[in-house]
């Protein structure tokens, strides 16, 4: 009974526990005249204890009637509305009863009609033998010449039937076989490929991933068409059932990294996965943390970027977004443009984005800082101005700070959730109201709008939204820092924050490598981006298997020699 | 803990962030006001006694690769003179330094920057990231220190280059006119901070290639007397002998020299902030370095719990151990150098000599 055993073994690991789904007893607890039959087939185990797991375990048989099969399906699925039992006979001179089953909207009926039922309903003509079809030799024929769909495989167990064919497979079982035959016939709607949404670039490729697992697998495979490719799957949430796959490429990826990705994974118990971002809270290293430790993308090519560093990268059906591990922080710094365009751009636009991230974090701390403590640090004409604005102002720089920085969240957070067509009302009376006519009512200084202004704008250069959240929390607390010991509290809480990005790992890197600690060979895509045939290394924590990446001396120039 | 490695880099960084950040902001004007126009050689000479500690720290790395001087004075001294003496007196040292380094910074920020906050905040809210810092282990510390160093190095890198025009370096001249005595005044004050590189001795099992000691420690040194040479050479071609004397933190009154593109001046509270970094990190390192030898003397297995507890000591030693910046002063110009040698160069000196007398090595060695 090794069988046993290895059903007990998957069903641990798919996380089914015992009393989420009906036992067989009670499936077939309709079916009564059907009792004997289950019997027989439970005394086929070797011993008591595996009878009781065989009764307790959710494994429900086929059985070799039809109609009981069909029961139990019916029973399990409570008479779904979407479910489409078809069911016809085979051969003419022993009538065959078979049925196939398959879940309207999920399963494709293009390839039901032409490559299923046509087919069968043709059978018996030519491939009938002279004493009619046997149930055995019917299910064999059908199997061997009849189906002309892609993909059959054969089945024993209820559940696993109701799996594919929930998942749009087709199930098609044979009066008098305790057996099922799986045909492949997914097909549902899915929304088409299109450009990036949240990740708009100049020059480069433009497919985005959709909601449907097997277009963002086809999309990375198509990038990548090495056979060690891997997209190695399992199935997360005992309500959801979410395909959750596992890409990297072999040989690439550390073996204990694609096995701690693995291990994390299964390790989660839960009803439902509707996101890719459920999975990222159960397997980053900090949860704590405000930084996010795992990339989120949507654009094809990056995940092939990063699955050839010998990174790993998460797909989660029903999510655009796949999740790549492990990350450090100078990935959320990266945009994909930064390798499509020549490598000079790269240079400029990374330090800007380095600079505006510093800045959109302590600019508004810091104008609070030099206002109520530093004064002479502002040179002099600035310090008039300055205080010429805040002239009539009745609150302290850190009030005005604080009021203004929440006012531009909330009127940010209006604009996300507000129809398009609203959300530029909500721009305009946001501009009006809060620049013009609070500086107009002097109620704030102008050079607060000013400082807002800097701050949004630069917070929005950080190509990652994620890394650009934790930028937005984390300059609250920095702003009361600043009020209440100046330049020397701005430095606690920029000190505070590098300890703590310091002590962080993701997935057993360091999170600010290669800056600390600094890895000479992979700052070659760090501040700047080196061309390509210099970058002929791969990036060290990861892709240490396997470092090279490119042949050496590759340089283009001038033919040195005439021909 | 002693899974814990930094390698060569790592380790280099970190010594010289630890000698420079007291080094270049506190004790120039406590130099110059001993040796005068030839303060800049004292730096060298008492960065040459720093190199004889570096060569006592490699001596004892080649022979015992695998154990930190604690460790070395066990097997040489015995267990009782170690944990009874030797012990106690090097987490003292390590312990009073780091709350000294505590205090300065809550020294200089309030006679600097915020004249009316209370000392305490400074040193409480410092050793809180002291604490944080240290809890994370020697790896987060160095990492901490690749981050902290660049500012800490750029920025006064980018100062005394604003500033080059303004150096008369014939301020510096006539050299020796008082013959070698002030030199070696001079030295005084300084030598001290060169020999703190024996830290380095307290982490040769947590290097990456102990063997590396000698070049890392004799790096730090060179390192930390250039930016200290160069410093006192700036201070003194600008404002000349007696003012830079006269001066409490003069390197804070070149920064507020500092014109930048013409509008922005007054840069001093920058440089403090940086500074600020710079202590922190080093505070960090004697802490650790202290609580280690707490560890190891009691016999413990993890210094963690008693992070937590001895930062309270430290915060509460660094009010009470001086009652003004006087008093720090005269610390460092007349017990400093005297206890500083002591620990840093003649007990190091004693236990290799007796390891050597007594032919003993490391198990890799």
């Amino acid at each position: 009974m090794s069988w046993l055993r290895d059903l007990m073994v998957r069903m641990k690991y798919e996380g089914v526990r015992q009393g989420k789904t009906r036992t067989a007893r009670e499936v077939y607890r309709d079916a009564g005249e059907l009792q004997g039959e289950i019997e027989d087939w439970v005394r086929t185990a070797e011993n008591e204890r595996e009878k009781d797991l065989l009764w307790r375990l959710h494994q429900i048989p086929v059985l070799k009637n039809l109609g009981a099969n069909l029961t139990a399906i019916k029973n399990l699925l409570g008479n779904s509305g979407d479910l489409d039992i078809r069911t016809f006979v085979v051969g003419a001179r022993n009538p065959v009863r078979c049925a196939l089953v398959f879940v309207e909207g999920m399963s494709d009926k293009h390839v039901i009609r032409e490559s299923i039922l046509k087919p069968l309903m043709h059978l018996g003509r030519q491939e009938e033998p002279s004493r009619g079809f046997s149930s055995a030799t019917a299910f064999e024929v059908i199997r061997d010449f009849s189906l002309s769909a892609g993909d059959v495989e054969e089945v024993r167990d209820i559940r696993e039937v109701l799996n594919s064919v929930l998942s749009g497979d087709s199930a098609l079982f044979v009066e008098g076989e305790p057996r099922a035959m799986i045909v492949a016939s997914k097909g549902f709607k899915h929304r088409s490929i299109t450009e990036p949404d949240t990740e708009t670039i100049i020059r480069g490729p433009r497919e985005a991933f959709v909601e449907a697992i097997r277009v963002n697998t086809s999309l990375t495979r198509r990038r990548l068409k090495t056979h060690n490719l891997r997209v190695d799957e399992i199935k997360v949430g005992y309500l959801s059932e979410t395909k959750v796959a596992v890409l990297y490429v072999k040989g690439l990826a550390q073996e204990d990294l694609v096995r701690e990705v693995k291990d994390r994974l299964g390790r989660i118990q839960t009803d439902t996965i509707l996101d890719s971002g459920y999975l990222e809270d159960y397997i980053e290293d900090h949860p704590f943390s405000p930084f996010p430790q795992v990339q989120n993308t949507e654009r094809p090519d990056k995940v092939a970027a990063a699955l050839a560093e010998g990174r790993v990268a998460i797909l989660a059906d029903g999510s655009p977004f796949a999740l790549i591990v492990p990350t450090t922080f100078h990935m959320f710094l990266q945009a994909p443009e930064d390798y499509y365009e020549r490598p000079h751009i790269a240079v400029l636009l990374r330090s800007i984005r380095w600079f505006s991230l510093v800045l959109a974090l302590v600019f508004p701390s810091f104008y609070v800082a030099a206002t109520t403590f530093h004064q002479e640090m502002i040179p002099t004409s600035l310090a008039l101005s300055i205080a010429a604005g805040r002239q009539g102002v009745p609150f302290p720089a850190v009030v005005e700070a604080l009021t203004m920085e929440v006012l531009f969240e909330i009127l940010r957070e209006a604009g996300v959730r507000l129809p398009r067509m609203i959300g530029n009302a909500i721009s305009i009376v946001g501009a009006l109201v809060l620049g013009q006519a609070a500086v107009a009512a002097g109620i704030v200084s102008p050079i607060m709008v000013i400082v807002v202004g800097v701050t949004a704008i630069a917070s929005f250069v950080v190509p990652a939204f994620s890394a650009a959240i934790s930028v937005r929390i984390l300059r609250f607390p920095m702003m009361v820092f600043a009020a209440s010991l100046g330049l020397y509290g701005v430095m606690w809480f920029s000190l505070l924050i590098m300890i703590h990005l310091v002590s962080m790992r993701s997935f057993g890197v360091a999170y600010l490598s290669p800056m600390a600690p600094l890895q000479v060979g992979n700052l070659k895509d760090f501040y700047v981006r080196v061309p390509w045939w210099a970058m002929y290394t791969r990036p060290k924590p990861f892709g240490r298997r396997d470092p090279k990446r490119a042949e050496l001396r590759q340089k283009p120039g001038p033919p040195t020699e005439r021909p | 803990m002693q899974g814990e490695k930094i390698n060569g880099r790592q380790a280099f960084l970190l010594l010289s962030t630890t000698i420079v950040a007291t080094l270049i902001l506190f004790i120039p004007s406590l130099a110059v006001a001993q040796g005068d126009r030839d303060t800049w050689l004292g730096t060298l000479l008492a960065a040459t006694v720093g190199l004889v500690v570096v060569g006592v720290v490699a001596l004892l790395a080649a022979r015992f690769p695998d154990r930190n001087l604690f460790g070395v004075s066990e097997k040489a001294l015995g267990r009782i003179i170690t944990r009874g003496l030797v012990a106690p007196l090097y987490f003292l040292f390590f312990f009073y330094i780091a709350a000294a380094v505590l205090r300065e910074l809550g020294d200089v920020l309030t006679a600097s920057l915020m004249p009316e906050t209370p000392l305490l905040a400074f040193v409480f809210m410092t050793s809180i990231l002291v604490a944080l810092a240290v809890l994370g282990g020697l790896e987060v510390v160095a990492r901490l220190n690749e981050i902290v160093f660049l500012i800490l190095v750029t920025a006064p890198a980018f100062i005394l280059l604003l500033l080059l025009k303004e150096v008369q370096f014939e301020n510096l001249l006539p050299a020796l006119a008082g013959g070698f005595t002030p030199v070696i005044r001079a030295a005084v004050p300084q030598v001290g901070f060169f020999g703190e590189v024996v830290v380095l001795a307290f982490i040769i099992p947590q290097l990456e290639k102990p063997r590396q000691a000698g070049a890392i420690g004799a790096g730090a040194v060179a390192f930390s007397a250039l930016m200290m040479v160069a410093t006192i050479v700036w201070l003194v071609g600008i404002f000349g002998v007696q003012q830079v004397g006269a001066f409490l933190l003069p390197t804070l009154t070149l920064g507020r020299q500092v014109l930048v593109a013409g509008f922005l001046t007054g840069l001093d509270p920058l440089v403090v902030a940086v500074w600020v970094a710079g202590v922190t990190v080093k505070a960090s390192v004697f802490f650790y370095v202290a609580l280690l030898v707490v560890v190891q003397g009691f016999g413990l297995r993890e210094y963690r719990p008693l992070v937590f507890p001895a930062t309270l000591l430290l915060v509460a030693l660094s009010i009470l151990q001086f009652a003004s910046t006087f008093e720090f002063s005269e610390f460092v110009l007349k017990t400093f150098p005297f206890w500083g040698l002591t620990m840093e160069l003649v007990l190091p000196v004693v236990i290799l000599l007796v390891a050597v007398l007594r032919g003993q090595r490391g198990e890799e060695g």
